[in-house]
Formats: C-alpha cells, sequence, structure tokens
C-alpha cells in the first residue's frame, strides 16, 4: 500500500510489501518448531490470510460500497486449512448490475494481495455461474463447496450456499457423485510411489480426507460428521480420522518449512530430516524415517480404508447375488457393503471370520462396521486359539481365485497379522530405495496376487507353462514363500537369512509337514539367489550356473524359485520388469535346469563354435590310425559330452568302445579322493544295464554318489559313476572286486542273487529328519524327466532304478547327486514303446510306487 | 568435456563404477540395453526347440567428464570391462558443446 492509502501498482515497493504475508508465514513456522499441532497452524495460517485479506479489501471500497458484491474464500483456504505453501483462492461474487465495477475492484484488489506477499487465484463470477459450474465440473464443485464469506454482501453468499447444498438432490448431483468415485479410484491407481507419499493428493492424503466429506454429501445432502454412528465407520474410526488429519497436516508443514519448492511429495532425503524434527530417533533396528513413513502409511491407509468402505456403501452398482459360502447370516448394508447382526459369533472364532471375509472378498463386498467391530475384538484378544484358523488359511492359500482381495482384506482387518507370526513387523513399513514402490506387506500381497492373477502369465510364457502343473499343496508353499519373502525386511541384518528363520516359524505354526517347512525356508531364503546370478553374474559362466545349481538341488525347487523372483520383481512397481531382465532370469533357470538334468546349458550352446575345432584336433591327433571311424563317432557325440570331457578322454573313451565284443562290457576303476572312487562302464545298451551296473556296484559294496550316463546313437553306452567304497582293503583289490561285481551282475543280468552277498557296511551319512521323499514328472518333446529328491541311503539309486524297470521303464540318460544327505536324481525315460509317459494314471501309480519305495529310508536287509 | 558411452557386460557393472569412482568421475547414468557387434546374434537351444537371440543384454553407462579427465576414465571402463572374450563392449567418446545444471544454471564444466 502506498503512504496516502491508494493500491500500489504491481511493481510500485514490491519488495518491502512482501512482507506481511512473509513474517505471518514464517511467525507460524516457528511456532511449528515450537511443536505447535499442524491443524492449529493450518487454522491459524488461513485465519491470518482472512485478516490480511479483509484489510486491504476494506482499503480498496468502504463498507456501503460492497453492495452486490462478495468476496469468497474457496477451496483448502475457503474450509480454513493452509499450509506454508498453498495457494490462495479467492471468488469474487456480484449481482448483475455490479458487472462493471467487479472488474475495477479486481484491478485494484489483486495487485494490492500480490504486493502483500500473497498470489491469490482469482476469479470474478455470478451466483448463476458458480451453480452451473459447479455442475458440470467437479474441481469447481469441490472448490465452491467449501465457499465462505470473507467481505461483502451476506445475501450473495447465501445464495451461491443454497444453490450448492440442492445438488445432492438433483440428477446433476447423482452423476457428480458417481464421477467422484470414478475420481478416487483413478487417483489411487495413478499414484503408487508409497516410498514418497505425495500428503496432498496420494492415497489416504488430504485429499482423501476431503473426499470422505464431500461424497458423504453428495450422498445423502449431510455433512460427514452430522450422521453417525453410520454403517460404514465404526466409532473409533472417527477418533483416528482426526489423528489421521493432525498427523498429515504436522508433516506437510514441516515439508513446507524445509523444501518450499516440493511440493507435496514426501521426498527420500527429506524423509529423514522431517522425522528427526518430528522427534523420531534412530532405533536398533528402525531409522527415524521408517519410523515416521510407517506411521504415515497406517494412517493413510485408514483413510483409504474409511473412503473405500463409503464408496462400497453408496456404490451405484450393488452387488446382487448374496455370498453363498458365508458361514454366517450377513445383510447387504448399501452397495458393496455387507455386515453381520451381532459381535459375538465371528469375535470368538477366527475360522468363522476367515470364512466369511473370503465369502465377501469373491464378491467384492467390504465389511461394514458391526463386523469390523468384531474382527477388531477378536485380533486383540490373546486367548483365542488360532491353529485351525492357521491351518484353513494355509488350504485356502492353495487356490489362487480371489485369493489376492481376501488377503488384502485381512491384512486391512488385522487378521493377518494374528494367522501369520512375524507379519507385524513388516506392516506397512517402507522400502527407503528408489526401486521399490510399495512398503513390505504391500510388495509382498502384490507378489502374491501376481502369481493369482493373469499378470505374470501374460507376461511370461515360461512362467506359465511352469506354473500350469504345479499341485494345490506346491502353490499352497510357492503363494506362503511371496507373502514371506520379504518378511526378513526391517532389521539390519541380511533380510533373507532373518526371513528364513520367520518362515521356519511359521512353518511350524501352521504344521507343515517337513518337506513343505524346508522348501519354503529355501524359497525365501534363497530368493535373491537366482535374479543375482542373472543380473550380478555371467549367466554364460559355466561355475556361476553349477553354484547356483548347488544351492537350488532340484529342478522342481529351481521351478518354484523361478515362479517366485518373477512375481517378485514384477511386484516392486510398474515398469520393474523389463525384456531386458527377462531375457536374463530365462537363460539363467534354462542354464541351471540343464545342469541339474545333465544337459548342457543353454548358455553354453551359444557358444560351441570351439566345438567343431575340439572335433578338428582331434580328428588331426587321432585321426590318422583311426580313419574315418573315428571321424564318424566323433560326429555324433553329443555336445553336452563333447564339451564335458578333455581330448584325451575322448579318445580314451573312444579306444574302450572299440574293444568292446557284442554284449561285453568294459570297466574301469580309479581311485579318487578318499574313500571315493570313479567307475567308468563301456558297453552296449540294453533293457536294464544300468540297473544291472548300480546292482554291482551296491553288491561291491559301494554307495553311488553321482552318476552320469550316456547313449549314443549307435546304442554303444558311456557311463561314469562316482562312488563311496564302505570297504577298506587294497585300493589294487577293491577295484577288482568292484570291476568283478559289474561285469557278474551285466553278464548273469540277475543281481537279486548278487545282491545276498553285498558286504555289511555302516550308514555314511546321517538322514536329515526334515527331508522327505519327493518325486515330480516333467514331459518333454519325447521323454519324461523323473526327478526324485529324497534322503540318501545305501541302495537307494538301485531302489528307484528296480521300481523304474518295473513300470517298463527305459531309461535313456540319467544325472545322479548327492548333496550332502540329500540325493537328486534325474532320469530321462521312456515307455516301452519308445514314447514319454503321458498316461496319467500310469505316472500316479509310478510316484505311488516311488514315494513308498523311498519312505522306506533305510530297508532292514541293508543295514 | 566429452560424454563417453560404454555398452558392457552386465555383470561387470559394479567394477565398473567402482573404476570410474576411483578415476575422480562423480555421476553416470546407466541404461539396459541390447545389442550385438562381432559377438553377433547367437543360436540357443533348450528343450528341442531352436531360437536365434538376435540381441544380447548388455548395460549402456555414459558419463560426461572434463577433457582431461577423459583418458582415465576410458582406461578405467576398458579395464574392469574387459573378459578378453568377444562381446566385452565398445567405448564411444563423444564431443560436448555444453553442460548445464538444471538446478543452479551453472554451465561449462562446472555443472559436471
Amino acid at each position: 500500500m502506498t503512504a496516502t492509502g491508494k493500491p500500489a501498482g504491481p511493481r510500485t515497493g514490491m519488495e518491502a510489501q512482501r512482507k506481511p504475508w512473509e513474517e505471518v508465514r514464517d511467525d507460524l513456522i516457528a511456532q511449528l518448531h515450537a511443536g505447535q499441532d499442524g491443524v492449529l497452524l493450518a487454522e491459524s495460517l488461513a485465519a491470518r490470510a482472512d485478516a490480511l485479506i479483509t484489510q486491504v479489501a476494506r482499503q480498496v471500497l468502504s463498507a456501503d460500497q460492497w453492495k452486490g458484491l462478495a468476496l469468497i474464500a474457496v477451496g483448502g483456504y475457503g474450509q480454513r486449512m493452509l499450509a506454508p505453501g498453498s495457494d490462495v483462492d479467492l471468488i469474487l461474487l456480484h449481482r448483475w448490475y455490479q458487472r462493471h465495477g467487479a472488474r475495477h475492484i479486481a484491478r485494484l484488489l489483486v495487485p494490492a494481495l500480490w504486493d502483500m506477499g500473497l498470489r491469490p487465484g482469482f476469479a470474478i463470477r455470478m451466483v448463476h455461474e458458480c451453480g452451473r459450474l459447479a455442475k458440470a465440473d467437479l474441481t469447481c464443485l469441490t472448490t465452491l463447496r467449501s465457499a465462505r464469506l470473507l467481505i461483502g454482501d451476506r445475501g450473495l453468499a447465501d445464495s451461491l450456499s443454497r444453490s450448492l447444498d440442492a445438488l445432492p438432490r438433483t440428477r446433476a448431483g447423482k452423476y457428480l457423485l458417481r464421477t467422484m468415485i470414478q475420481e478416487v479410484l483413478a487417483r489411487r491407481s495413478h499414484d503408487d510411489q508409497q516410498s514418497e507419499p505425495d500428503l496432498k493428493n496420494g492415497p489416504g492424503g488430504i485429499r482423501d480426507l476431503q473426499f470422505i466429506d464431500w461424497i458423504a454429501w453428495l450422498a445423502t445432502g449431510r455433512r460427514f460428521a452430522e450422521h453417525l454412528p453410520c454403517v460404514w465407520k465404526t466409532a473409533s474410526d472417527e477418533e483416528r480420522l482426526r489423528s489421521a488429519q493432525e498427523l498429515l497436516w504436522r508433516v506437510r508443514w514441516w515439508l513446507h518449512a524445509l523444501a518450499p519448492r516440493c511440493g507435496d511429495r514426501l521426498a527420500l532425503g527429506l524423509q529423514d530430516q522431517i522425522a528427526q524434527r518430528l522427534g523420531y530417533r534412530d532405533s536398533e533396528d528402525r531409522h527415524a524415517a521408517e519410523q515416521l513413513l510407517v506411521q504415515l502409511n497406517r494412517t493413510r491407509r485408514l483413510v483409504v480404508s474409511v473412503l473405500d468402505r463409503l464408496i462400497a456403501h453408496f456404490d451405484a452398482s450393488p452387488s446382487k447375488s448374496r455370498p453363498s459360502a458365508s458361514p454366517v447370516p450377513i445383510r447387504q448394508v448399501g452397495g458393496r457393503l455387507w455386515d453381520i447382526d451381532g459381535h459375538e459369533p465371528v469375535a470368538r472364532d477366527p475360522e468363522l471370520a476367515i470364512q466369511l471375509l473370503d465369502a465377501l472378498a469373491q464378491m467384492g463386498g467390504r465389511p461394514g462396521a458391526v463386523l469390523l467391530n468384531a474382527l477388531e475384538r477378536l485380533c486383540s484378544d490373546r486367548k483365542i486359539d488360532w491353529t485351525a484358523a492357521r491351518r484353513m488359511f494355509l488350504a485356502r492359500l492353495g487356490r489362487s481365485r480371489g485369493l489376492g482381495a481376501f488377503v488384502r482384506l485381512l491384512n486391512e482387518t488385522g487378521l493377518l497379522a494374528r494367522l501369520l507370526p512375524g507379519w507385524e513387523r513388516i506392516h506397512a513399513l517402507p522400502q527407503l530405495t528408489s526401486y521399490h514402490a510399495y512398503t513390505v506387506d504391500e510388495h509382498c500381497i502384490a507378489a502374491l496376487e501376481m502369481a493369482c492373477t493373469a499378470e505374470a502369465a501374460e507376461r511370461d510364457e515360461l512362467w506359465n507353462e511352469l506354473s500350469r502343473p504345479l499341485s494345490e499343496r506346491d502353490r499352497s508353499i510357492l503363494h506362503l514363500a511371496l507373502l514371506l519373502h520379504d518378511a526378513g525386511k526391517g532389521s539390519r541384518s541380511d533380510h533373507s537369512r532373518v526371513g528364513a528363520r520367520i518362515a521356519r516359524s511359521v512353518a511350524e505354526q501352521l504344521m507343515l509337514t517337513n518337506r513343505e517347512c524346508e522348501l519354503l525356508v529355501f524359497l525365501v531364503a534363497s530368493h535373491l539367489s537366482l535374479s543375482g546370478t542373472a543380473f550380478h553374474r555371467d549367466p554364460h559362466d559355466l561355475a556361476s550356473v553349477r553354484e547356483l545349481a548347488e544351492t537350488v538341488q532340484t529342478p522342481h525347487r529351481l521351478k518354484l524359485l523361478y515362479l517366485l523372483t518373477i512375481c517378485d520383481i514384477l511386484a516392486a512397481g510398474p515398469g520393474r520388469l523389463t525384456s531386458w531382465k527377462l531375457d536374463l532370469l530365462r537363460l539363467t533357470y534354462q542354464s541351471t535346469h540343464a545342469i541339474l538334468t545333465g544337459s548342457l546349458p543353454p548358455a553354453l550352446l551359444g557358444h560351441t563354435s570351439h566345438l567343431p575345432e575340439k572335433k578338428r584336433e582331434l580328428a588331426a591327433q587321432y585321426g590318422a590310425t583311426s580313419g574315418t571311424r573315428f571321424q564318424s563317432w566323433l560326429a555324433m557325440l553329443p555336445p553336452e559330452y563333447l564339451h564335458a570331457y578333455p581330448p584325451e578322454r575322448v579318445v580314451e573313451d573312444y579306444r574302450e568302445i572299440s574293444r568292446l565284443r557284442r554284449s561285453k562290457c568294459r570297466v574301469r576303476v580309479e581311485a579318487a579322493t578318499g574313500s571315493r572312487r570313479r567307475v567308468r562302464i563301456y558297453s552296449h545298451d540294453r533293457p536294464r544295464l544300468f540297473l544291472d551296473i548300480v546292482a554291482g556296484l551296491y553288491a561291491a559294496g559301494t554307495d553311488v554318489l553321482h552318476a552320469r550316463a550316456t547313449t549314443l546313437p549307435d546304442g554303444s553306452v558311456i557311463d561314469e559313476f562316482l562312488v563311496v567304497d564302505h570297504v577298506e582293503d587294497s585300493p589294487e583289490l577293491r577295484h577288482r572286486r568292484i570291476e568283478q561285481a559289474i561285469l557278474e551282475a551285466t553278464v548273469s543280468q540277475n543281481p537279486r542273487e548278487l545282491l545276498k552277498h553285498r558286504p555289511l557296511v555302516r550308514r555314511s551319512t546321517s538322514l536329515s529328519p526334515l527331508t522327505q521323499p519327493r518325486v515330480a514328472f516333467e514331459n518333454q518333446e519325447d521323454v519324461t524327466l523323473v526327478e526324485v529328491f529324497a534322503p540318501d541311503y545305501p541302495g537307494l539309486l538301485y531302489d528307484v532304478l528296480l521300481c523304474l524297470y518295473t513300470h517298463r521303464l527305459d531309461i535313456t540318460k540319467a544325472c545322479v547327486a548327492t548333496y550332502g544327505d540329500r540325493a537328486v536324481d534325474v532320469f530321462y525315460v521312456r515307455d516301452q514303446f519308445g514314447h514319454p509317459v503321458t498316461d496319467e494314471a500310469h505316472l500316479k501309480r509310478l510316484r505311488h510306487d516311488l514315494v513308498s519305495t523311498l519312505q522306506k529310508l533305510v530297508p532292514a536287509r541293508h543295514v | 568435456m566429452v560424454k563417453i558411452e560404454a555398452i558392457i557386460r552386465h555383470y561387470k557393472l559394479d567394477e565398473v563404477k567402482d573404476a570410474l569412482t576411483r578415476a575422480g568421475v562423480q555421476g553416470m547414468t546407466v541404461t539396459e540395453v541390447r545389442g550385438f557387434g562381432r559377438q553377433k546374434g547367437h543360436k540357443e537351444q533348450y528343450r528341442g526347440a531352436e531360437y536365434v537371440v538376435d540381441f544380447v543384454p548388455k548395460l549402456k553407462v555414459e558419463v560426461a567428464v572434463p577433457d582431461e579427465l577423459a583418458e582415465a576414465a576410458v582406461e578405467a571402463i576398458t579395464t574392469a570391462g574387459r573378459t578378453g572374450q568377444v562381446g566385452d563392449g565398445k567405448i564411444f567418446v563423444i564431443p560436448l558443446s555444453d553442460a548445464v545444471r538444471i538446478r543452479t544454471g551453472e554451465r561449462g564444466e562446472v555443472a559436471l
């Protein structure tokens, strides 16, 4: 203002006259530092803005000149809630005869407000124009809804208020309600950066708190606070919403105070600073920023939950059918909101609660206030036994349909924390990295949803192929692993290890079998191993892939690990699983699978350009004396064989094969480390040959640790075994005895007789009580893979082979391995007609027989 | 000033990043890319099906450095990114006419 009291032009004395508004803000920020409440500060700033604006307005016009004019505060300012960086929105209402006067006043008023340091949003309107705009545009409606007279003609302000109050009862009001609900849902799907929450426009932010008021008003014609109690909100929600508002405003004030240009998004770089200002301190397992974000996330979730229930209540498309599976009578209390009549049964019975929530989730319904109260009582009652409910939950995890929505309801109502011990610590826990868009629990549930919906299957054909044949029980374990894979986050230790401990404790609570427990713990402990090899190591490097194969041990576990890894990355946030990553993951999976099943990894097939060179070298080295026969033998060698062995070994194998006479067998035994021996057998293929060789090895007092069987296209066989010798004697004698036993077994073809003379041996390994036998099948184009995973015992391989041959299956290739006390054997088998086994009944019988055989563990006759 | 674009093996990123940091380079941009040079596409076979992989996953590292640091940065990438096998990647050095730090408006080498 100039010294004469006239409004100053926009440029005159600008620097000096900006100060009043800046001083006001600085004063209130000082109060913030002193610990003042956020909501009170927001109200104080609005009140100080009122004082400044009315003061300027009075200087522009005297009181009697405001006839037919009214200066109205709208938007957040109209609600008396301002942050330091908030817009100040004003409307100058006028009657028809004040059209020119209003423009004149605006020309005086706006520059004067700028000179005070304010940057008002300003519009000149008549009442009927406001009404028209409010009916047509949601933003105009919500801005005008909070209209408040600052100075001028009260009649104008009242008539604006009346025109808006009539809106909920009109068709336009119903249309606006629908549009508003769509707007809320659209906002939610667009903003998913939970690591940097938007305090105003993000899910559960200040705007959502306003939406609760606006939707309640549009749907009922009454303000939110005026119709309590109601079916979509519990009594405790009211108090919690007030606390939510206070926290959101307090954090927003600090954000604006510390970073005026930052907007309303709580950026990663500011979180710790603001947390410290709010009194949070780093503790042993949580940073101050994490503590703040946990509280903020829980607050925002409450707002979202109340808003969702409100929307469900007033949903224009209510669900028509009753949930058929509901265990107790429930009634529709509006839209998609369902409720029960009394607390008691549900508040005492967790199984009932689970069934009820599942039924609601299946039909897209949401729980009403009575049900929510009952669930709250159920969760807080520490005397209730959850054992049966946990079993029920585990069984439900095996069925994908509607599982995501069900688990979300469990999480929202607090039941998930009671079902899964350890879940509470990751509830609403932020992930302070830009890679993760969601909190830990949201991420885990999203990963589960990726597996249950078509998302992962559509993104990756291999995922689809691998997930289809999973049994319901394996699916349960996979889904449980997806929920728990990041359960160890929030501690300073390696989260995979901490998660594995939590997974073991959950497995005990859920009473998983030993095999299932072991599988779950493996998946949680190793959930980063596949992606680690794919992204941080060379998946073309055989040593890296072998290391992963040793961790994974079986093709079945690898399959589940792949499924988990894809869902984990998909659930980190939109766009996280790129085709670049997918290619590397597939390559690593295929390479590891090939190693576990005794094939040459595809990663190395791309680098087999050296094999022709190797063949040429071999031909040059030995070809002069052997001529074309050696070269034709070289030509039929499979790449995995050629790749695996050095040239001198290939030449040696050729020589041994050349010396074979029909139906004869040649055996070579060499000492390996300790009591181990390496045994090579050359023969011509015939049915049961592999079984006879194993019987011979077994009869000689050895046990097979690793085996690799190769059948060449001309019918010659090269089998290599690494065995542990249980009999102490001179190496020469032992080698001769082993050779003799194999020759006897292959020539007599009657291993039963031979086995009677097996020397008495002690077990060299202790059995793990956690390991139980498991058999899996995988049909490929022309062969069936039989995967056997079992606690190792002397004679296991023989028992398995006997079972396979009893089912008239021919083994074309085998990969036998022992990891500690566990045997992992993969056999490539065909039926007697040379076809893969596709008959489900046959496979079922085979599985039953194999498992029965392996469950004997240590048959009495062998010890 | 020059911009250095290096196409490297993806699993060499940590080593290249450490080497560049040691050489005095302060910031870098990393992008997932695909491509092939002399490595060509290669054939892969998995479970009986043969398919051709035309483009191999690689990472592109981009850094902008003053002229005097360019040689050291290239050397750092070369040493850290090398395996000696075909497919180790390429480094491109491109002259830069200017650089602007958006926050402050500073230009030239001070903005790097």
